[in-house]
């Protein structure tokens, strides 16, 4: 009988590292923030399940990778590795390259072919710990050079705060007050956004439209009104991530006095506390 | 057999009317004219909802009727669709098609840029082909139901998971 490694999924971009996988009409698909990708037609893995759980087994075929979602305890990491080099409105802020060892086991490959910046995405199943490893060793700083980052097993470096962290923590927290108090229904605006394939302008059109009040909020406005589509990512990636923390802990969305005022006063008044 | 119309590659197969309001069509035409192109003109004569192909000795002609024995059907494909420097025209991987009539487009005054067939074909269920576009490709499927179009991606992954289905593949 086959013998079948459990892996867990995570998506690994610079120095962030997401506990899933994206699935779309059973296909992961190549969906790049940077550079084209019309002449694409690489497969990164099938799946039969619409979502994947956290934990996969991973079968290689002559015509592609497919995942089958299970329940046991991981035994490596099967990680999307989303290498890039920015484009046109952040170049100044690094690119993200991982040397491949002999510790990964490449599957699937996908990559743009123009355009402005560029990006390759690679499955490899890696030892557990491998893109936390990578992760913590990139520097998402702006005007540092782009990073060619290799497995390093010794070490693991305290991550570098993310200049984007606080502001899209700041952005979640309005955000939520804006919409009555529902960090479900922020988390839902937000990831539609994230995930839209127009531009930035026409994002930031639709975020006006379903937050009311953003384009007053001193907050929200840093959202709608981001000079980049690079800057614009990160606020709400960085903000989707915060709501996902309390939405999972299930605590409130706010730390510090000030938040959580105005998060208590927001909830107040929409009748939850 | 029902007429479908591929108009380019990538297109999704359409069913020809055969009566219009200015009254029944009297033929398809494939191809165009001109130096370096082929352009044929197929008669389509009698009524009915259905049409067959028959070939004589001056050609082929479709004939309508209530041909309901069969699930095959006629397709005219064109195969070029918009013009593109660097791409192959034709009908590649073709399986379970034949092919009962052809024209022929190319580009430039003399037709000698790159050119392709635009043919009149029988496909019965199951037939597969695929058609160049000018950044991908598209796979065309014949059943019993209609026409499946699939990209690469879409093909690769559903052929991976049939393998996986039957037993195929390497667990890690």
């Amino acid at each position: 009988m086959a013998v079948k490694t459990p892996h867990i999924a995570l998506t690994l971009r610079g120095n962030s590292v997401k506990k899933a996988m994206r699935v779309e009409n059973r296909i992961i698909p190549f969906k790049p923030h940077w550079g084209i990708n019309r002449h694409n037609s690489s497969l990164l893995a099938s799946t039969e399940e619409d979502s994947l759980q956290l934990v996969v087994y991973v079968a290689k075929t002559k015509n592609g990778v497919v995942l089958v979602s299970c329940s046991e305890e991981p035994q490596r990491e099967l990680v999307l590795v989303q290498e890039y080099e920015t484009g046109s409105g952040a170049k100044k802020w690094p690119g993200f390259r991982v040397n491949f060892g002999d510790e990964v086991c490449r599957l699937s490959r996908a990559s743009t072919c123009g355009g402005s910046g560029c990006e390759t995405w690679t499955l490899v199943s890696a030892p557990l710990g491998w893109a936390e490893n990578i992760a913590s060793q990139f520097q998402n700083v702006r005007d540092v050079e782009s990073q060619s980052i290799s497995y390093n097993p010794g070490v693991i470096l305290e991550k570098l705060p993310d200049p984007f962290e606080k502001e899209g923590r700041e952005i979640a927290e309005a955000v939520t007050r804006l919409l009555g108090g529902s960090a479900d229904k922020a988390y839902q605006i937000l990831e539609r956004e994230y995930n839209a394939g127009y531009g930035r302008a026409s994002r930031q059109a639709a975020l006006i439209r379903a937050i009311p009040g953003s384009e007053d909020d001193p907050v929200a406005v840093k959202l709608v009104h981001a000079t980049t589509a690079s800057t614009l990512n990160n606020l709400l990636q960085q903000a989707l991530a915060y709501l996902e923390k309390g939405i999972k802990s299930n605590d409130p969305l706010v730390e510090d006095d000030e938040a959580d005022g105005l998060m208590a006063a927001a909830m107040r008044k929409a009748g939850l506390i | 057999m029902r007429l479908y119309k591929i108009e380019y590659p990538g297109a999704t197969p359409k069913l020809m009317k055969l009566d219009t309001d200015k009254g029944p069509i009297k033929s398809v035409e494939l191809g165009e004219s001109g130096r370096g192109r082929v352009h044929k003109i197929i008669p389509i004569i009698g009524e009915g909802p259905e049409v067959r192909a028959k070939r004589t000795d001056n050609g082929i002609v479709l004939i309508r009727g209530n041909w309901e024995d069969t699930d095959r059907a006629l397709v005219i494909i064109n195969t070029v669709g918009d013009y593109d420097r660097f791409r192959n025209y034709g009908l590649f991987s073709a399986e379970g098609v034949e092919e009962v009539e052809s024209g022929f487009f190319a580009f430039g005054e003399a037709g000698r840029l790159p050119g392709g067939p635009e043919m009149l074909a029988v496909v019965k269920p199951g037939a597969v082909f695929k058609l160049n576009s000018k950044y991908t490709h598209t796979w065309y499927m014949f059943t019993k139901e209609g026409w499946v179009l699939e990209t690469p991606v879409e093909r690769r992954a559903r052929l991976a998971l049939l393998e996986v289905e039957q037993g195929g593949g390497e667990w890690l």
